[in-house]
């Protein structure tokens, strides 16, 4: 990739990742310290998904290719599918509060990013497929989805396990539940596509659409939490806190299936 | 009876059986998969290495309890699916179908699940899968079939950095017809004749193996990587374990320097009269005696590997998941209105 791809890449990424800094920071103050931060703090998230992105479009056309194939590339892009959903989520149900529990999730990834490297490698022959861009695409925009139900997810268990947190203006109960319920079923969705494409792709190059890779099985077990999660919010909605458990457990699964299946399984997705 | 069934159709317990295969999947990754016995007994020790392998913790996915829960989870689902038809149909002709797209799309959902899974396991259990090893210019029948493969060529295209871009297999599929299909075999570009998918599964190296006993040809053979040939009734069992098409003595030990056959050499085991005469290293064509046999590599080349599979049944999985998609599309997205009816009656 040209020198000066790269020099704007960085730049830009390091920006956006100390703007998602900037609005952790200020979204933890609005609801710990009670000031109404929360407005510069939206900017923030804003103008870093905007750098964010131009980080990603740059890197795309660096490197000739969707910028979707390596450890790097998919923590920077799926970091960019949370600032995506929250900015989205936020929009649509208006409360501050979201920020200081959905930001340092997007902040958490983004560091991951930064500290992998980020050499632009030519894509090994398995990947030179028109389904690498589909298929993680809905992985990204899957995975920023659970993320928001994940931090809304702990909004709700903060509210129901704590005084201070119920003291700190978090909205209803029913609100939260509302939201999570929301955020999961997009996330769902995509979850099911991601592992419908996968399994067209892995038809395709290996000939075979199921094979108990680790990659696919994790995603599995994380589909499962999740279909856990809506039959039990079916039933007992608001009763106990049984669901909003199962949405930060299957966000750890995914976080496991991202990372953890990559540095402690072998699998045929080694690369991602 | 009634109650029997009607527990197995709860959502109660199609949670817990979920449960159970997600904790079980999630093992089935935690730990290697389909070793044999005296690897978990290495690894784990006696006491458990033993549960590991009698539990069938050590292949989950082929395991008699893993398979019930499937099962299980199947039924569960099918009365699920046939005591909620009822319910939705007399719905729709109550209320029209708009009212109850959501309920449908649930109802969708779950049939979709009861398929993929049905179908999963019945291409499983009736796929044909093997893997068909070739050096260019040779023809190989797939056992099992009535198809033979012809390599014509095998590259492997490297870039610049040593990265490989491309491994591409020109073949032909044959049967007593003559030629059914023909083409460049490459990572995600199949060929497929009558079902069946040949795929660019891995590349390896192969010589020939000549042998002679007492100055007299006993036979020769292709020896691929990992494989073995065998004379005079075991007599002289030869592994092939490496070849260094471009060889280099180095501080570390055998290396190539590049992947052009300028200088070959074999890394290979021989066994002779049952005995294991160790790992030697050979350049091709020069003979090597041991006892009354004479041996000789010839033919160094790379080699291509490729994976055969036909599942019928795949389609209809693709058909199941396909309703699964378009129910989970319905069952979030469409009016709640009947859905919610529904579950406070629940």
């Amino acid at each position: 990739m040209h020198e000066t791809y790269i020099r704007i890449e960085n730049i830009t990424f390091t920006i956006a990742l100390l703007l998602y800094l900037l609005a952790m920071v200020l979204y933890f103050i609005t609801i710990v310290a009670k000031k109404s931060l929360a407005k510069p703090a939206r900017y923030a998230v804003w103008l870093g998904f905007f750098l964010h992105t131009a980080a990603i479009v740059v890197r795309g056309i660096g490197a000739g290719r969707a910028p979707l194939s390596n450890q790097y590339e998919f923590a920077t892009a799926f970091a960019w599918g949370i600032a995506l959903f929250f900015l989205l989520f936020e929009r649509k149900y208006r409360f501050d509060a979201m920020g200081a529990f959905v930001t340092p999730l997007l902040f958490l990834i983004m560091g991951y990013a930064s500290m992998l490297s980020r050499e632009v490698r030519e894509l090994m022959p398995a990947l030179q497929s028109g389904w690498l861009v589909i298929h993680v695409s809905m992985a990204i925009i899957g995975y920023g989805a659970f993320a928001v139900a994940c931090g809304v997810s702990l909004m709700f268990l903060a509210k129901s396990y704590s005084q201070r947190a119920r003291d700190a203006g978090l909205p209803e109960l029913e609100q939260l539940d509302r939201v999570s319920y929301r955020a999961v079923q997009f996330g769902y969705l995509f979850l099911t596509l991601t592992i419908i494409t996968g399994a067209i792709w892995a038809q395709y190059a290996w000939g075979r659409y199921w094979a108990w890779d680790p990659k696919e099985t994790w995603s599995l077990v994380t589909w499962i939490i999740y279909t856990i999660y809506l039959h039990v919010r079916r039933k007992n909605r608001l009763t106990d806190t049984g669901a909003a458990w199962y949405a930060v457990i299957g966000f750890v699964c995914v976080i496991f299936t991202y990372i953890g299946v990559n540095t402690l399984l072998p699998s045929l997705h080694s690369y991602v | 009876m009634k109650r029997g069934i009607r527990a197995i159709a709860s959502m109660r317990f199609a949670i817990a059986i979920l449960l159970l295969l997600g904790i079980g999947s999630a093992i089935g990754t935690l730990l290697p998969q389909n070793e044999a016995a005296a690897f978990y007994l290495q690894q784990y020790g006696n006491t458990w290495g033993t549960i590991i392998y009698q539990t069938g913790i050590s292949h989950v996915f082929t395991t008699v309890w893993f398979a019930i829960l499937a099962v299980l989870l199947c039924i569960s689902l099918l009365f699920c699916v046939i005591f909620r038809a009822g319910r939705i149909l007399q719905g729709i002709q109550a209320q029209g179908f708009k009212a109850y797209l959501a309920l449908f799309g649930s109802w969708l959902l779950h049939a979709g699940i009861l398929l993929t899974i049905f179908f999963f396991v019945l291409g499983n259990a009736t796929a044909f899968e093997d893997t068909v090893r070739n050096v260019p210019g040779t023809v190989t029948k797939v056992e099992g079939t009535h198809l033979s493969v012809a390599v014509d060529d095998f590259t492997m295209d490297v870039r610049d950095d040593g990265t490989v871009d491309h491994y591409t297999t020109a073949a032909r599929i044959l049967d007593d017809s003559g030629v059914r299909a023909e083409g460049n075999i490459q990572v995600n570009h199949p060929l497929t004749v009558d079902g069946y998918q040949f795929s660019q599964n891995a590349t390896g190296y192969a010589v020939t193996a000549y042998i002679d006993k007492d100055d007299e040809p006993i036979g020769h053979a292709p020896l691929f990587l990992g494989e073995y040939v065998t004379a005079d009734e075991d007599g002289i069992v030869l592994t092939l374990l490496n070849i260094y098409p471009d060889y280099i003595e180095t501080a570390e030990g055998p290396a190539t320097r590049s992947l052009e056959m300028n200088r070959p050499y074999v890394l290979y085991r021989v066994y002779y009269n049952g005995q294991d005469l160790g790992v030697r290293l050979q350049a091709v064509h020069q003979p090597v005696h041991v006892g009354a046999y004479r041996f000789l590599f010839t033919d160094p080349a790379m080699s291509t590997v490729l994976a055969v599979r036909k599942d019928a049944w795949a389609k209809w999985t693709g058909f199941g998941a396909g309703l699964l998609f378009l129910g989970t599309v319905l069952v979030f997205f469409a009016p709640q209105n009947a859905q919610k009816e529904t579950e406070a009656e629940e």
